[in-house]
């Protein structure tokens, strides 16, 4: 297939199979959307009248075809794990990076930079700096203004046998202000001396990199660094970037300031700010962003490809799915057909035998589907490192499992076993009595 | 008795004694393989890391203190001296979008040298020609051509956001890539148009000996802008092992989904077996031996399987086409998803394997039925 042959046969094959899926797919949406609200009449008069099917039924028949069911279930299961994993994943980015800012911070970067490394504050520019509105003080009166130096470095994994076994890492060079601007959870050691090589490391890079650890030593921009903190940033970014006084980084990397990190004080907002750096002709150059905005902006192509990733791979996997869920109950129906036949002729109606074998299939189709997000919860324990093109540098992630994120695939499931329970259900509930208790 | 003949007709009716859950089960297999073929394509073209021997004399120069730093393009003439060295070329990053900010794909500033270190974007040579003569020309893979339909001559207008503005530039020439691992999706331009008093290089690229690489770093050891420079190969390797934790997961997922047909063809086998167990109790009194009846489940499940391949690599090179249109809608940037020989051989192969375990189970079962008490049962 490539651009060398014709085309037009693939063309015409993918255009065929297009339209084939487009037609099988809304068909299955239009059968699905016909049907909600022709079996949800004929449930709700089941549940109104009392006449449906005890449950027990239900579950003694799933019971005695075990395998069936297991496998069945098992495949269901299997489905929304994935489905739950990967949009656990793709949150996970989105919640490390959008989290990584504090809501009452803005950051002043270089119109021109697309990120931190590229953006140049000159230090002339600071005194103006501190007379933004709305900047929050410290008890000493001091503004909470944070000028900052960010550069990548390479840095040798932990135990690496051979010179390329690394990554990129961020290295923040800042002023004690740092600290009260971007608040900590917790420190293992103490801070940096000022004007010393001393360095805190965020948690997520102990034990991962050659020297990172408390008491180790790192070399980078041909220097060793003395580490004597570990910062907790609660599983934001910053737990996977270097920080160093910025008087001793800036010159070994010859480098000025990259960005400046304001606080807000509570009545403040991002607006003001942008206004006052418009009037300044000095400043007008800086663009402030909100902090939370600048992160979230970093995870935004890469959380769509692995959400976009993810929701293709989840319908084609839920078609297989769905397809296992419609032979199951096809067999169930093809194999009860003299229970069934009984049943009506002991006086439950067709609605009652089509809403006691959806909700046989929908409940069989939750109960998998909560293992499969019980099983994906799991994951919420572990960790990942990415090096993303908007990132460059290398950031451990979570997985993150939000409550509608749960739901959500919990409903994928319902919906699954709805799917693939429906014409096995309906066929059965217009079975011929005479022939349905003759069969064998 | 040797019951070979009459058993391929025997399978074949017994798959379509119930088509509608032989028509199920052919689905599931396609449409879980399609998933399978989908996923593998993805990991093997997300970082087209090319193995090809004339690769390993492209040498790629950056900063050895950060990767964000940029190197002097002065500095291509202390290269060249180095023995070994046969072209360097200074290389800038564009990193400009074509109407809108969501497109964007590879725009490299280059120098002439730079086609001799990666002759794989080579162009005919009288259209290299009008590239070379046109300060403000553009060469293009055919991929980026294709999909805006750029013709030789037209004018294409990139928004440069590290360079600001406008930058119209005349499309001279288009190349179609040695090797489908080649990117087709560049674009290059003039190193001098972007930069004309352009003293920065974000990398430098050399075609030299591997063994140039040490020296060269050897050379801008003690300078103010020391160098790391490896092969080109092994920049790419570097980023795909950065992504390591999405493609094992993509991976993760394409192994579950063997899982998965496993199980959805070993329930539907073992429903087609329960529900020929006459027919299979008629054959076995009639003569046939139990590993005919074992042979008659396993080709029933291989039929349907077949069925399930065939349908599953008729349909994925449209999917994936498909695919590559949605995350470029989407996401922007280029997608190039090709079959490669490679993925479709390991799926066909995991895919008979996957039917082999989904059959045996019920294939054994049936095979060893009792005879006298599955006629007896059934009447």
């Amino acid at each position: 297939m490539t651009g060398a042959e014709d085309p037009f046969w693939t063309d015409l094959i993918a255009a065929g199979v297009g339209m084939l899926a487009a037609v099988a797919l809304s068909l299955g949406l239009l059968v699905l959307l016909v049907s909600l609200p022709y079996v949800g009449v004929r449930a709700l008069a089941v549940l109104w009248r009392r006449e449906w099917i005890p449950l027990v039924y239900n579950l003694r028949s799933l019971g005695r075809r075990r395998l069936m069911t297991l496998t069945t279930a098992l495949v269901l299961a299997v489905v929304v794990f994935v489905l739950t994993a990967v949009l656990m994943l793709a949150l996970g980015i989105e919640h490390t990076l959008a989290s990584t800012g504090n809501p009452r911070n803005v950051k002043l970067i270089d119109e021109n930079a697309l990120s931190e490394w590229t953006s140049w504050v000159d230090s002339e520019q600071l005194p103006a700096l501190g007379t933004l509105p709305g900047l929050a003080r410290d008890p000493a009166g001091n503004p909470l203004l944070s000028p900052e130096m960010v550069v990548l470095i390479w840095a040798p994994r932990q135990g690496a046998v051979d010179a390329d076994d690394g990554a990129n890492l961020s290295v923040r060079g800042v002023q004690p202000v740092a600290f009260e601007v971007h608040p900590t959870r917790g420190l293992r050691g103490a801070r940096f001396q000022p004007g010393t090589n001393q360095i805190v490391i965020g948690k997520a890079l102990v034990g991962r990199f050659a020297g990172a650890e408390l008491g180790g030593s790192m070399s980078f921009a041909d220097r060793d660094w003395r580490v004597v903190g570990v910062l907790d940033h609660g599983g934001t970014a910053h737990d996977s970037e270097i920080w160093g006084d910025v008087e001793v980084m800036a010159p070994t990397f010859r480098r000025g300031y990259s960005t400046v990190t304001l606080t807000l004080d509570e009545r403040a907002d991002v607006v003001a700010v942008s206004a006052a750096l418009g009037q300044n002709p000095d400043l007008s150059r800086l663009l402030a962003k909100r902090e939370v905005e600048y992160w979230r902006a970093l995870s935004e192509n890469y959380v769509g490809f692995v959400r976009l990733l993810g929701s293709v791979v989840t319908v084609i996997f839920s078609f297989g799915a769905i397809l296992g869920a419609l032979n199951t109950m096809y067999a169930q129906v093809a194999a009860r057909t003299r229970e069934i036949g009984t049943l009506r002729a002991i006086g439950f109606k067709p609605r009652a035998v089509l809403t006691s074998l959806l909700a046989e299939s929908v409940l069989l189709a939750l109960a998998a589907g909560s293992v499969g997000v019980l099983a994906a919860s799991l994951l919420g324990r572990m960790t990942f490192q990415l090096t993303t093109v908007q990132t460059l540098s290398e950031i451990t992630y979570g997985f993150h499992l939000s409550p509608v994120l749960a739901l959500g695939c919990l409903g994928f499931a319902g919906l699954m076993g709805y799917a693939g329970g429906l014409l096995p259900a309906w066929r059965a509930s217009r079975l011929p009595i005479v022939e349905a208790v003759r069969a064998n | 008795m040797t019951p070979s003949r009459p058993l391929g007709r025997l399978v074949l009716r017994l798959a379509l004694r119930n088509r509608g859950r032989t028509l199920i089960s052919v689905l599931g297999v396609g449409v879980t393989l399609l998933a399978f073929l989908v996923l593998r394509t993805l990991v093997t073209s997300w970082y087209t890391v090319n193995t090809d021997i004339s690769k390993s004399d492209q040498l790629e120069m950056r900063h050895k203190i950060s990767i964000s730093f940029v190197l002097w393009r002065r500095m291509a003439d202390k290269v060249r001296s180095i023995p070994g060295v046969q072209q360097v070329s200074a290389m800038l990053w564009f990193s400009g979008y074509y109407k809108d900010e969501k497109t964007r794909f590879g725009q490299l500033a280059v120098e002439e040298p730079y086609f001799e270190i990666f002759p794989e974007y080579l162009a005919p040579p009288e259209q290299m020609a009008a590239y070379f003569e046109d300060m403000s020309g553009a060469l293009v893979g055919e991929e980026l051509a294709n999909k805006y339909g750029w013709k030789l001559g037209d004018r294409i207008t990139l928004t440069g956001t590290i360079y600001q503005g406008d930058w119209p530039l005349n499309l001279r020439a288009i190349y179609r890539g040695e090797s489908k691992s080649t990117d087709r999706a560049r674009l290059f331009l003039h190193y001098k148009h972007v930069a004309p008093e352009g003293e920065h290089s974000h990398r430098l690229m050399v075609k030299a000996d591997p063994t140039a690489a040490k020296k060269i770093d050897a050379l801008f050891a003690n300078t103010d802008t020391p160098t790391k420079t490896e092969s080109v190969l092994s920049v790419e390797r570097s980023w795909a092992s950065w992504s390591s934790a999405v493609i094992s997961a993509i991976n993760i997922a394409a192994a579950l989904i063997l899982l998965i047909l496993i199980l959805v063809l070993g329930n539907a086998m073992a429903m087609a077996a329960r529900e020929s167990l006459r027919e299979y109790a008629t054959l076995r009194a009639i003569g046939y031996r139990s590993r005919h009846i074992l042979a008659l489940v396993l080709a029933e499940g291989f039929f349907v399987a077949g069925l399930g391949i065939v349908l599953a690599l008729a349909v994925a090179p449209a999917t994936l086409r498909a695919f590559a249109k949605l995350m470029e809608e989407q996401l922007g940037g280029t997608w190039q998803l090709y079959l490669d020989g490679g993925t479709v051989t390991l799926a066909v192969g995991t895919a008979l394997l996957a039917s082999l375990i989904a059959c045996s189970v019920p294939a054994w079962r049936s095979s060893r039925l009792r005879v006298v008490e599955a006629l007896r049962e059934i009447a």
